[in-house]
């Protein structure tokens, strides 16, 4: 080949490899930024910007569709449960800063030992975590770890956070048909799995700050965890994205 | 770098390839058909994180690379004021995205330039 030519050839190799990897560094690492700083960033102020009434159909529709797929009726006696209910408004008058609705419903999950909240303050706890929750100041760790949860707007955040990634997916792969489903699949999908590990901790480290203004000590929240973690010694947490019990303890008694 | 400039200098430049023997127009030809860049495509690498890819396109290895380092600085140390760097990159570089037609016709004329003079060369 002649001298031109192939110096254009190799000219021409080079400022596609300078392009190509230089693509590649910048969008990883903007990739990344957005995902670990800027995404938490936004989804903290659209959510704190998201009017109450969004709140309260969220929890309601997020409800609806887990009682449509998952949860039974709860075989807890009324007795039981007006008592869990006087505990948890006690919990909420002394305790409670967040101005959400408030309120706690029993449900029967697989006989699953499980609590949950709900973006607008709807706690959902399982019989089988009453069951196993034996000591009361162990189902009032439960309860604040979820109020934990409303407390830091955790579920609203989730759902902002995986709906802003779901619409950016949708709008670059050009499907916008699916956006409408967006709010919902992303409340029930940030529900089930998507609650990170920093905010199961932040929720933990709430409910222990709390017992012990309550009761002088964090040991419920240690006690109920090692019982997971006995009852359930293949999973690692509650739900599958969780700390380990083990993590989770060692954290609380590190604090 | 006005429109009639570059109207001479293209014009020069068809003076150039006709003075060229007919076996060395035909290597200008192939050489233009992968050297000559498209603005378009100067244009989008532009504004694709503003990281210097346009740079890189039109063969400006040093330029791309020091906006590539100042884009990745200001990455890293974003939220410690690494944005500021960011604005400065893309308020320098996005003003050659709207000049982009002129900027990539410049380049192709000088680029051409150099590969008649140094047909001529190997012709003499």
């Amino acid at each position: 080949m002649n001298s031109i030519e192939s110096r254009v050839k190799a000219q021409q190799q080079k400022q596609l490899l300078w392009i190509c990897s230089t693509a590649l560094l910048i969008m990883a690492l903007a990739g990344y930024k957005f995902y670990t700083h800027g995404l938490p960033y936004l989804s903290e102020k659209i959510a704190a910007a998201i009017p109450a009434s969004i709140y309260t159909t969220v929890d309601k529709n997020t409800l609806e569709s887990l009682d449509d797929s998952e949860f039974e009726q709860s075989q807890l006696s009324e007795t039981k449960q007006q008592a869990l209910r006087s505990l948890f408004l006690s919990l909420l008058n002394e305790e409670t800063t967040s101005e959400r609705q408030f309120k706690l419903e029993f449900r029967n999950w697989d006989g699953k030992a499980n609590a949950m909240a709900l973006a607008d303050g709807t706690i959902v706890i399982t019989d089988a975590m009453v069951n196993l929750a034996s000591e009361q100041q162990e189902l009032s760790a439960v309860l604040l770890h979820e109020l934990g949860h409303v407390e830091h707007n955790h579920v609203m955040e989730s759902i902002v956070s995986s709906s802003i990634v779901f619409a950016g997916l949708t709008l670059t792969l050009g499907d916008v048909s699916a956006l409408a489903d967006v709010i919902l699949q992303g409340a029930v999908v940030s529900i089930n799995q998507s609650y990170s590990r920093q905010a199961e901790l932040e929720a933990d480290h709430y409910a222990s700050e709390q017992l012990i203004a309550l009761y002088g000590n964090a040991q419920a929240m240690q006690s109920i965890l090692a019982k997971l973690a006995e009852e359930y010694p293949d999973e690692t947490s509650w739900l599958s994205t969780h700390p380990s019990f083990e993590d989770r303890i060692k954290k609380i008694e590190s604090e | 770098m006005d429109d009639s400039s570059l109207r001479e200098q293209e014009e020069a430049l068809r003076e150039g390839i006709s003075s060229l023997s007919p076996e060395a127009r035909k290597r200008y030809y192939q050489l233009e058909e992968q050297l000559v860049k498209d603005p378009d495509t100067y244009a989008v690498l532009n504004y694709f994180f503003a990281a210097g890819l346009h740079h890189f396109y039109l063969g400006k290895i040093v330029r791309g690379l020091i906006n590539f380092i100042l884009m990745l600085v200001g990455l890293i140390t974003f939220a410690i004021g690494g944005w500021v760097l960011i604005v400065l990159v893309i308020v320098i570089e996005l003003p050659q995205l709207f000049k982009s037609q002129k900027i990539v016709r410049k380049h192709n004329i000088d680029v051409m330039e150099g590969v008649i003079n140094e047909l001529n060369r190997e012709q003499s």
